[in-house]
């Protein structure tokens, strides 16, 4: 026990000396999650609507003014029909609202089978354009006869914010990335400086090696999971209504996992520059494609669809969805708490077998 | 008698390349045996082979009576190793790097410290340097210190002196003799050849082979160095394999 701690010393001692190390870890998580939730974003916002209408109405004047008002929308003039094309071939507006001449009988239903609204799109950004022509269509809708109203209810993320979706998915590829990252050139580092040579010639066991090389891994994590979920509820403003101790225990199980795969790609690679390329490069596709971070995993291809199954992100990143954004217990995602468990300890008994405790 | 270390026939090949090539010797207890050989010649492997981090291709081995396939984890209870290269922690501090060692096997630094004392004191005054820091002789004391805290039965030194200062090879070899006393059997690898004489019994060593075992004095022709003894057991070696092809 007393040898454990002083290996789990030595291996902390090795972080703490290499301080440019330690802020780079700390810090990029913090950098992933502002840059994903602020940055990367698919919410449409901004977009420049020029307006047709051939004539001032009240009525017009009032479904501009709410436009404007919205995050979503921005007012740029008026526009003569022959000017709509030039207006959205110059890319200065995305959308452009025609309003009919009759708009008001049309709107107070005294000109029946009329449309009153054309909205001309530029489809050359469809995300933008749909989302567009959605969010204006529900709002004219709801601004014009009540017989046309729409009632459009989502759950969950009512706003429907892609912040909220992202941070589960991005909490799956940082997590993973950092710890797997760190944690596979620890042991490929002594094998690379011959330290491994001088350890190995010793009563030392393969199961202290890799446990002191996780344990203060693990503690460093522990940072990076506290300051990712503060910058979700603070920053991002993810709500986390269900149980934060379901989002911390299955966080810390995730971690392990994560960290136990590091380990396992050190024991079987010898140079740190491919256990880096392995840890790194080649987790970030499968995550990326697999795990419904950026698409649902029901989109997928029945061929590729069994992949996402043996891919532990996909479980997280559903856990944490079920957790952060629908709110649910801990009892909600006992499946996916099981299934990365049973991940974590087969990757770590595999590690622990793959360990060479000879050179060759 | 039994022999601390006692090699029979050992034979390590790498693909095509025969690195070692049914060496057979014994090392009495205590005693300080040299391996003298050119870089290349199997000293690196067969400390390997003996050390128990790799696998004869042919041939056996004991240390301290342990086969070195099947009890290697007896063996590496036992034994001290320094590896060519330095194979310490570089961004641990001295006293870091030995108190390590010294845990690694279940004791503390101060239970052996009479053993370490008089290579240790010299680089006591730098104790909290980074190993890394430290000049080339310095970082050979630590690394005997740290293969020497657990009282090992045998030691094994694998070209210890290599790149280091003159005065510091003199000073270790000393420390080599002073470790006499305690009973501590020692390998120790050399290409120089002026460093034989330091031995008691030394072999030399080329391409795979062991050419001679002797005392320093007794293996150099009467009248040669021994460094142009070697070259003629080198050049009979290679006619004798000559007329065998």
């Amino acid at each position: 026990m007393n040898r454990l701690l002083y290996f789990i010393k030595k291996e902390s001692l090795h972080i703490l000396r290499d301080i440019r190390t330690l802020l780079v870890v700390i810090g990029i998580p913090i950098l992933l999650m502002l840059l994903f939730g602020f940055a990367i974003s698919t919410d449409v916002n901004n977009i420049n609507v020029a307006v047709c209408a051939p004539v001032r109405a009240e009525s017009i004047e009032k479904v501009i003014s709410e436009m404007d008002n919205s995050e979503l929308f921005t007012f740029k003039g008026y526009v003569n029909p022959d000017e709509i094309d030039r207006a959205l071939r110059s890319g200065k507006v995305g959308i452009v609202v025609v309003f009919a001449d009759d708009y008001d009988r049309i709107v107070s239903g005294r000109i029946p089978d009329e449309k009153a609204v054309q909205i001309v799109l530029d489809g050359s950004n469809p995300n933008v354009a749909a989302s567009g022509a959605a969010y204006l269509t529900a709002m004219l809708g709801g601004m014009g006869s009540e017989a046309g109203l729409v009632e459009n209810h989502i759950l969950y993320n009512p706003q429907m914010k892609s912040a909220y979706n992202f941070v589960p998915g991005i909490l799956g590829l940082i997590f993973i990335l950092v710890c797997a990252m760190m944690t596979s050139i620890s042991i490929v580092r002594e094998k690379e400086l011959g330290t491994m040579e001088v350890l190995l010639v010793s009563p030392v066991k393969p199961i202290w090696i890799i446990l002191s090389k996780m344990v203060p891994y693990f503690l460093l994590s522990c940072i990076n999971l506290i300051s990712t979920l503060l910058i979700a509820k603070f920053a991002l403003g993810v709500p986390m209504t269900g149980s934060i101790f379901g989002i911390i225990f299955i966080s810390l199980t995730y971690i392990l996992l994560s960290l136990g795969f590091g380990l396992l790609v050190s024991t079987v690679t010898d140079k740190q520059m491919v256990a880096l390329l392995i840890s790194g490069m080649i987790l970030m596709l499968p995550i990326m494609m697999f795990s419904g971070m950026l698409f649902p995993v029901e989109n997928l291809p029945a061929v590729l669809k069994p992949f996402s199954y043996i891919v532990p992100a996909r479980w997280y990143i559903d856990a944490m969805r079920k957790l952060m954004i629908e709110g649910l217990e801990f009892s909600g995602v006992i499946l996916e708490f099981s299934i990365l468990c049973f991940m974590t300890v087969g990757i770590l008994r595999v590690a622990l077998m793959k360990f060479n405790d000879r050179l060759e | 008698m039994q022999y601390p270390i006692k090699i029979d026939g050992l034979t390590k090949r790498y693909g095509a390349l025969t690195a070692l090539d049914g060496v057979s010797f014994e090392v009495g207890k205590g005693e300080l045996f040299g391996l003298i050989g050119p870089d290349g010649a199997g000293k690196t492997t067969l400390f390997r082979l003996l050390t128990t981090l790799m696998k004869p291709d042919e041939g056996s081995a004991t240390v301290d009576g342990f086969d070195i396939v099947n009890d290697y984890k007896e063996i590496r209870n036992i034994v001290g190793y320094m590896p060519g290269r330095f194979s310490l922690y570089q961004d641990l501090s001295v006293e870091e790097n030995l108190e390590f060692f010294a845990s690694l096997f279940g004791g503390t630094v101060k239970d052996n410290y009479d053993l370490i004392e008089p290579i240790y004191s010299q680089i006591e005054p730098f104790k909290t340097r980074r190993a890394g820091k430290l000049s080339g002789g310095m970082k050979q004391k630590l690394a005997l210190s740290c293969a020497l805290i657990h009282r090992p039965k045998v030691l094994f030194l694998d070209e210890p002196t290599t790149g280091v200062d003159a005065v510091s090879r003199s000073e270790f070899w000393d420390m080599l003799a002073g470790l006499k006393q305690y009973g501590i059997t020692i390998l120790v690898s050399t290409p120089y050849m002026d460093e034989a004489g330091r031995c008691e019994r030394i072999a030399l060593i080329n391409d795979g082979k062991i050419l001679k075992i002797d005392t320093p004095g007794a293996i150099t022709d009467p009248g040669m160095t021994l460094e142009d003894t070697f070259i003629r057991l080198i050049q009979e070696e290679n006619a004798k394999d000559d007329i065998c092809k």
